[in-house]
């Protein structure tokens, strides 16, 4: 074989492993972006509770907490539960939402979480914070935190209710 | 006349690949590390943030094996201390592997001497850990449960020893209730022994 044949082949070997290491490290990083996860079912949730009248839309911005962005999405109240829905957005590996939130009423009780859940991805993240046998009657919260020199607090109306 | 022509567009489209893969590898390196990997104050501080505790300053690193190093950091103006394991992937960059948050700090505590364990593969790495308010205490010795002896001396008031231990060798025994710590003044005087179970020592006024 001769030298140009040679070049030509190894050139060509060349370009495969190129084009296999990019769509590898193409399809690794959608992967992350897009992971297979339950964001949906926050979705399907907020808009059954939507239809039956007890979502209350929070048209908040983003507060920086910790490194991360931290916003309260919406409340579904139904006068016995509370879920607070938030979002958090920072890339990379550490986390996007509050370790815990607290709540607090119009009449100036203090709730206290019971558990919640969330669903992240490489870029941002979606929590659900579940507030059991709270009171009814609520007409407000404030969804805050503070830990030493950083806070965030959100405050939302329960009055009325969307129906839609 | 073709030969030139095929030679001279050849180097730009493996240029731009190997330039789009470059920019992948940097993405998902700052994706799986965060930001500035290649910097232990910024692996720390994102950490702590991620604990939603406020940055605190790195007392000392000791080297627990296997890849892995045991980090204290100390933070007076709140009085505490955190304990954490890192690694060094590529051995270039840090990654956080975890650690022990918020143990406090309290100056009416002469000396105390505090364990941890995390497993990493094959390996647990334990850990003993102490702060120290008597001026005397100049270095501690730990003394393992198979008599290996590891010498500390004090930073910041703050003293560790680690060690990576095969897990087939330790199971079923925690090594840890047989482990105990000697702290010597300058002169070599031996000053206080502690135990896990007996870890403390408090002021007596």
């Amino acid at each position: 074989m001769s030298q140009k044949n040679l070049l030509k082949k190894a050139t060509k070997v060349l370009r495969a492993i190129e084009w296999a290491l990019l769509i590898l490290l193409i399809g690794y990083s959608m992967l992350i972006i897009y992971p297979f996860s339950d964001m949906n079912q926050f979705n399907k949730d907020i808009h059954k509770a939507k239809r039956e009248g007890i979502y209350f839309d929070a048209d908040e911005k983003f507060q920086p907490y910790f490194g991360t962005s931290v916003r309260l999405d919406g409340v579904v109240y139904n006068q016995k539960e509370l879920l607070i829905y938030m979002s958090g957005k920072a890339f990379g590996p550490n986390s996007k939402l509050p370790n815990r939130i607290q709540v607090k009423t119009d009449k100036g009780t203090i709730l206290q979480s019971n558990g919640g859940g969330s669903s992240t991805n490489i870029l941002r993240a979606r929590g659900i914070y579940d507030f059991k046998d709270v009171p009814a009657g609520i007409q407000s919260i404030t969804v805050y935190n503070k830990a030493y020199s950083e806070s965030f607090s959100f405050q939302i109306d329960l009055k009325g209710g969307e129906l839609q | 006349m073709m030969e030139i022509k095929y030679r001279k567009h050849m180097p730009i489209g493996h240029f731009l690949r190997w330039l789009f893969i470059l920019a992948l590898v940097l993405f998902l390196i700052r994706a799986h590390y965060g930001s500035k990997p290649w910097s232990l104050e910024s692996v720390v501080h994102q950490a702590q943030s991620s604990m939603e505790m406020p940055s605190a300053s790195i007392a000392s690193i000791a080297d627990s094996g296997r890849g892995i190093q045991s980090v204290i950091l100390l933070d007076r103006e709140h009085s505490m201390f955190h304990h954490m394991f890192v690694a060094r992937p590529f051995g270039m960059l840090w990654e956080n592997r975890g650690g022990g948050f918020g143990m406090s700090l309290d100056p009416d505590v002469l000396i105390d001497f505090k364990w941890g364990m995390a497993t990493f593969g094959a390996y647990r790495h334990y850990y003993y850990i102490g702060q120290v308010h008597d001026s005397r205490v100049a270095h501690v010795k730990v003394i393992w449960h198979d008599g290996y002896e590891q010498n500390a001396y004090l930073t910041d008031g703050v003293y560790q020893v680690a060690r990576a231990i095969k897990r087939s060798s330790d199971d079923g025994q925690s090594p840890v209730s047989k482990t105990r710590m000697i702290a010597y003044d300058k002169k070599g005087t031996k000053l206080y022994e502690l135990t896990p179970e007996q870890g403390e020592i408090k002021k007596t006024n």
